[in-house]
């Protein structure tokens, strides 16, 4: 049986090569469908990671405001505090990342043509940014709670500055006369969601972290902050959390508070919308392929009754004889292989940057998952169900002949 | 003792109220050459067909030593009792002869192939770029390679000319003497059939 399909497959090239490609195509496109699953499903894990138990405040009033108010809710609940500032700084010792604006202003000032946005977290780690993997480090290492006076800068502005782990970077805070020289302790890649206003800070090249102990060095005393988390550990403290809130005398109603912060909820539920197209398509490739393989089968198995009938008469049976049609194929399937896994690479980065562009998520870093494609699991995953699609086109393809008597097929080959 | 037994077989063709066999009776022994002759349309390949365990009998039975024949199946009935030989060679197109041969038995050696005459070059060809007469040499060499005790032809001389003819018949022969196997060959040839032990003609849905 072996050496009768090894010879078919190798005589009979044009047919071989016919089921060559159908075969990869088929491969390629599963393989690049269940890569795109499994990436989507660990970027939406990755989002929501990043979410937290707790509560973000902010001011209503103002764009920042002093966080000492709520000094008072104390850490019984084993609450955290992360406090935030985010604010638009001149670098001083370098140029900003230029590109495409979707807003255009003719009315800033000099120095805000060289501007950054300037996050101060107490704790960078848990920045969601970090914590969604949207932006990775590459080189150098995140900035720990007790660390001050560093910073992180994105690689593309590192780049350009020509800066590397050590070097120094000068800011000066929009309205503080003080300026801030900075050493880089880590260099970030990746690409947040931008919202355009006109100004080079809007970019994520031009975006640079640091600790807030360092703005504490500008602020003076106050602990002047665009956002306040408080975050506990479970939904049960969160509650707690917001009746001790209430019993304190802090005048909430200046106040926006936003439970369980899902910053990233219109991307998870874009991304299931991308999961979604690709599972339906997933399914009409296996579809299509069981029927597109099964016609050129059909033929192919009725040009083969004249052998079908021939092996009956010698007395191999039909399990053998559809056990051969399919030795055949997967045969064929093996060097597949391989140009499969090269044309489901090159499908996941076309899909992956289609789809998430129609689905407004193009400028979401997606190079490192869009070029990945999916692990050996996925491969061998792929395979197996190639494999199974293999066996039921044949069965599909042979059943009109083989459910014949052996007399009426040696009749219709005489 | 009889190799293969017909007891009592009638057989009509599906739709057909009709029987083509009728009561058919007949032993068929080792070592003799049994040629089976009638009209076209007859039956003669209809019962070919049916010691083959290619076709079921609509009533009856056919026996190999005395077991029904499809007492283990079919598949193994064809494999392991009988061998058959076609007008047109039934041979594997994508295959060598020796390839061909060894789908009866996998320790077949071009020896026999020699032996019927063809050269070494033809042996290691496409089985489908050899003439008519080599085409059924290697049909015949696939019958002989095999240890089956049963040979079922079916014209096996009908698109060959008359000196391959000759030769083929006598091939045939010789493996019902010198190799004690039961021959059957349906035909219309009068040259096969006088060169047959045992002459049974199928005439009025009988084996006579």
């Amino acid at each position: 049986m072996i050496k009768n399909a090894v010879a078919y497959v190798f005589r009979k090239r044009t047919r071989t090569a016919l089921i060559f490609l159908i075969l990869t195509l088929i491969l390629a496109v599963i393989y690049a469908g269940f890569s795109i699953m499994k990436t989507s499903e660990k970027m939406t894990s990755a989002i929501n990671s990043a979410n937290d138990f707790g509560v973000k405040i902010r001011s209503l009033k103002s764009e920042t405001f002093n966080a000492e108010s709520f000094d008072l809710i104390d850490s019984k609940l084993g609450a955290e505090k992360i406090y935030q500032y985010e604010g638009v700084a001149e670098l001083k010792n370098g140029k900003v990342v230029t590109g495409e604006q979707m807003v255009m202003r003719e009315d800033l000032p000099g120095y805000l043509e060289n501007a950054v946005t300037l996050q101060a977290i107490s704790d960078v780690k848990k920045d969601p940014l970090f914590r969604s993997e949207v932006f990775k480090l590459i080189e150098g290492k995140n900035i720990s709670r007790e660390e001050t006076g560093k910073v992180l800068v994105h690689e593309a502005l590192a780049k350009k500055n020509q800066w590397k782990i050590g070097d120094k970077v000068s800011l000066k805070v929009l309205g503080e006369e003080k300026e801030l020289e900075l050493l880089i302790q880590g260099i970030f890649t990746g690409k947040k969601q931008e919202k355009y206003t006109g100004m080079s800070s809007d970019f994520s090249e031009n975006m640079i972290f640091t600790d807030y102990a360092t703005m504490v060095q500008i602020f003076g005393k106050k602990k002047l902050v665009t956002s306040l988390k408080i975050l506990v550990s479970d939904s049960e403290k969160l509650a707690a959390l917001k009746a001790e809130m209430n019993k304190k005398s802090v005048q909430l109603e200046d106040f926006e508070m936003v439970e369980k912060e899902n910053q990233f909820s219109g991307m998870v539920e874009s991304l299931d919308m991308v999961k979604q197209m690709i599972f339906t398509m997933i399914m009409a490739v296996i579809g299509a392929g069981i029927v597109v393989l099964s016609l050129v089968l059909i033929l192919w198995v009725r040009e083969r009754m004249y052998e079908i009938g021939i092996l009956l008469a010698i007395g191999r049976s039909k399990i053998k004889i559809v056990g051969q049609f399919i030795l055949e194929l997967v045969l064929v399937s093996l060097p597949v292989m391989i140009l499969a896994a090269i044309l489901g690479r090159i499908f996941v980065g076309w899909i992956l940057g289609a789809v998430l562009q129609k689905e407004g998520l193009d400028n979401l870093d997606l190079s490192s998952f869009a070029t990945s494609g999916g692990g050996l699991d996925i491969f061998a995953m792929s395979y197996g169900l190639l494999i199974l699609i293999i066996v039921l086109a044949v069965i599909a393809a042979s059943w009109m002949i083989l459910t014949k008597k052996p007399k009426e097929i040696l009749a219709k080959i005489s | 003792m009889s190799v293969l037994k017909i007891k009592n077989v009638s057989y009509a063709y599906v739709g057909n109220r009709e029987n083509i066999l009728e009561g058919v009776d007949q032993k068929f022994e080792r070592g003799k050459f049994y040629a089976i002759i009638g009209k076209s349309g007859a039956g003669k390949s209809t019962l070919l067909s049916l010691l083959a365990g290619l076709d079921e009998p609509k009533s009856g039975e056919i026996l190999f030593e005395d077991e029904k024949i499809g007492k283990y199946g079919y598949s193994y009935h064809r494999k392991n009792h009988i061998t058959l030989v076609f007008q047109n060679y039934n041979l594997i197109d994508y295959l060598t002869p020796l390839e061909n041969i060894r789908l009866v038995n996998q320790e077949a050696t071009d020896e026999i192939l020699v032996k019927l005459g063809l050269d070494k070059d033809q042996i290691n060809r496409n089985v489908m770029k050899l003439s008519g007469g080599q085409q059924q040499r290697v049909a015949i060499a696939r019958a002989l390679v095999s240890e089956a005790p049963i040979i079922l032809a079916d014209e096996p001389t009908g698109n060959l000319d008359e000196n391959t003819a000759e030769e083929i018949i006598e091939v045939l022969k010789k493996l019902a003497k010198e190799r004690n196997k039961c021959v059957i060959v349906v035909t219309h040839s009068k040259r096969v059939a006088e060169s047959a032990d045992v002459v049974l003609e199928l005439k009025g849905r009988k084996l006579r």
